[in-house]
């Protein structure tokens, strides 16, 4: 409780942390909200410039951008159908309907309480489990572990994001592939640097991330060419009854535990915890009008991404591991500063620990009284059109890529980035599968290379070790687990067709 | 439209050329490093090509479920990129390469303006005024913050007349 007291003072007593944790609060909801960017893209163009903070006050801004981000996200999902963010997807499959049933702002109340309600309960939790896990990690986890780990949450990562779960793996190789380019960790080799010292480093994650995520998403809106932009709704927030609220009790506790332990694990993030809650209060409530309107569905997804945003940090913070693309961000400003993310930081940074837990509370209290004032401002801004928004996008991008090595190879990395990203979110493929894979990939190898040098190059002596070998076995079964779901899938299209089924 | 068709039927095939192209080059090109002694005795070309392996199964098994997927879905529409799209896009790809290209010749003061306009015309934005006020508005506060706030520093051209104008013009910005 005395360090929560003392993150929460160092922010509340800091001007400057003060003004960040604001900016960082309403940037992420507004880039949340506003359709085609979301925060990831904010988190991209902004990766470049933190540089200059305090380290405990870039990843404390990082960390109120994705709880804001992920909120945000929840009103173009109900007003527009589109979801700021892929953890808001699931609110838009009754978030919108409600919407065209007239009952827009209980839908929007629900998901500015359920946010608010499910991101304080995580941050507790996080702020209570964090610490416990971080001193066992420190123990517990050598490069084999962390080899064990990597894997781990590759294969989980692999499963999610992507139209299909080869899909999935092609992109984490891609990102592992990418990753190769520089030198190797061992022993300084050069690899893939075509004769040129600017590749001696390797492709830096930040263009890329600003290529995928960014240009890609101005790509993609781009060509849609928003000829049928559609027009704002009418938003008033009026917030469910206590009610209609107590019958959805089970859901919002239900939603809050699958959130909250699907964000732990590294890979997945928000994004399948709000798919997770969604699909179960689905199972759960037979009778509910799901898909056509059904507030308990609004609330499944909402409480459960917000869950998510605490417990992602903890992988993040005690084991180094980023839980979704946000958090990998995070990895790159712990990098930027020279800090390495994992147990130690509790030891060595504790003060950046807790402004960091305590932001994250008070970032959603606060989400509860800005969201009123969120939903009267963000559809004026929605009137803007994305076409004239989309090259201020291109231009902050390209400043970003630009200014992080003042090299033009950047940008050209971050433009054709774009283009790939363009093209493979079009194909199925996931853009962040193949971020988790350039992240994970160099962190990866280097764990792996230590390993066997450490167990006299035996892969299977890997298996020796109890907690290795649990995330070893836990990776191949998810692995399995998935493929003989993928068969069962592409199985049953001849018999579908033999029946003559669409 | 019925090359379009088969363009679009032909997608796992081409999705299958790019990943194996991808992967034999990538392997070729180890074999530059591969040689290369150092304390790590499986070298540095075990990583990439453990990578590689798993890139080429992967496509492989992914373009057998998709041709599989193709025949049973012979005779529907296929899904895809349509023509339209793939030609707008290709304009949009390239108003930022040539941004790109430009950006470390012609400076990125007297570059910018420029990108913007080509960019809200591309678009399909014909305005005059709208398109004069979101350059401007767009410009301004760039310049402002990104310039004068936190100095950051800009490409100002190699060409001589033009990093003589960006100089120019980044002094009167500050």
């Amino acid at each position: 409780m005395a360090d929560f007291w003392l993150g929460a003072s160092a922010l509340f007593t800091d001007p400057t942390a003060l003004m960040i944790f604001v900016g960082g609060l309403l940037g992420g909801m507004l880039f949340g909200a506003i359709p085609g960017i979301n925060m990831l893209t904010l988190g991209a163009v902004i990766l470049p410039f933190t540089a200059a903070m305090e380290p405990a006050h870039a990843i404390m801004l990082y960390s109120v951008i994705y709880c804001a981000g992920v909120f945000g996200g929840a009103i173009t999902a109900i007003l527009f159908n589109i979801p700021g963010s892929p953890e808001n997807a699931p609110t838009a499959f009754d978030g919108y309907p409600m919407t065209r049933n007239g009952e827009a702002a209980k839908a929007i109340g629900a998901a500015v309480i359920c946010s608010a309600f499910g991101g304080i309960c995580s941050a507790i939790l996080m702020m209570t489990a964090t610490p416990t896990i971080a001193g066992w990690a420190v123990r517990a986890f050598g490069p084999p572990e962390i080899f064990a780990l990597i894997c781990f949450g590759l294969a989980v990562s692999a499963s999610v994001g992507a139209a299909d779960l080869w899909k999935g793996i092609l992109s984490v190789s891609l990102g592992l592939l990418i990753a190769t380019i520089g030198t190797d960790p061992a022993d300084g080799i050069a690899r893939y640097n075509f004769g040129t010292y600017y590749l001696l480093a390797g492709i830096h994650f930040i263009p890329v991330v600003l290529g995928l995520f960014a240009v890609a998403e101005v790509f993609t809106q781009g060509s849609k060419r928003l000829a049928d932009n559609p027009a704002a709704g009418r938003v008033r927030l009026s917030l469910p009854s206590f009610i209609e609220f107590w019958r959805l009790k089970i859901t919002v506790l239900r939603s809050m535990v699958i959130g909250f332990f699907a964000g732990i694990l590294p890979g997945i993030g928000a994004v399948l915890a709000a798919f997770l809650s969604y699909n179960e209060a689905v199972r759960w409530s037979p009778k509910g009008k799901f898909g056509k309107g059904e507030l308990g569905g609004v609330v499944a997804s909402e409480t459960a991404n917000n869950a998510a945003t605490g417990a992602a940090m903890i992988p993040l913070l005690a084991l180094g591991l980023p839980g979704g693309a946000l958090t990998a961000m995070m990895m790159g400003v712990f990098q930027i500063h020279g800090m390495e993310p994992g147990p130690l930081v509790f030891m060595t940074s504790k003060e950046l620990v807790w402004i960091v837990f305590a932001a994250m509370f008070f970032a959603n209290v606060a989400i509860l009284g800005l969201g009123y004032l969120q939903t009267k401002t963000v559809v004026h801004l929605l009137r803007i059109p994305f076409h004239l928004l989309a090259p201020a996008i291109l231009l902050i991008a390209t400043i970003g890529a630009y200014a992080l090595r003042n090299l033009t190879v950047d940008i050209w990395v971050m433009y054709l980035a774009g283009i790939a990203g363009f093209l493979l979110r079009r194909s199925g493929y996931s853009v962040a599968g193949i971020v988790m894979g350039l992240i994970l990939g160099k962190l990866g190898e280097s764990s792996f290379t230590k390993s066997m040098q450490l167990l006299n190059y035996d892969p299977l002596a890997l298996f020796t070790r109890p907690i290795a070998a649990l995330l070893l076995t836990a990776a191949i079964l998810t692995l399995i687990w998935n493929i003989i779901a993928a068969s069962r899938r592409s199985a049953d299209l001849p018999e579908a067709k033999e029946k003559g089924e669409p | 439209m019925q090359m379009m068709d088969q363009f679009k039927r032909s997608a796992p095939l081409f999705e299958l050329a790019f990943w194996l192209a991808l992967a034999l080059a990538a392997f070729a090109l180890s074999f530059q490093f591969a040689d290369e002694v150092g304390t790590y005795e499986w070298g540095a070309a075990s990583w990439p090509r453990a990578v590689i392996l798993l890139m080429a199964i992967t496509a492989l098994i992914h373009a057998r479920i998709e041709f599989r997927k193709a025949r049973a879905s012979e005779g529907r529409a296929a899904n895809g990129i349509d023509k339209e799209t793939w030609f707008a896009s290709l304009g949009l790809f390239l108003i930022p390469l040539v941004y790109a290209w430009l950006l470390p010749r012609t400076g990125f003061y007297l570059t910018t303006p420029l990108f913007l306009i080509a960019f809200l015309l591309y678009v399909g934005e014909r305005r005059w005024w709208v398109i004069f006020l979101t350059t401007l508005v767009i410009i301004s506060l760039v310049f402002l913050v990104f310039a004068k706030l936190f100095y950051v520093a800009l490409p100002v051209g190699n060409w001589p007349v033009f990093y003589d104008i960006n100089n120019w013009l980044l002094v009167m910005i500050r």
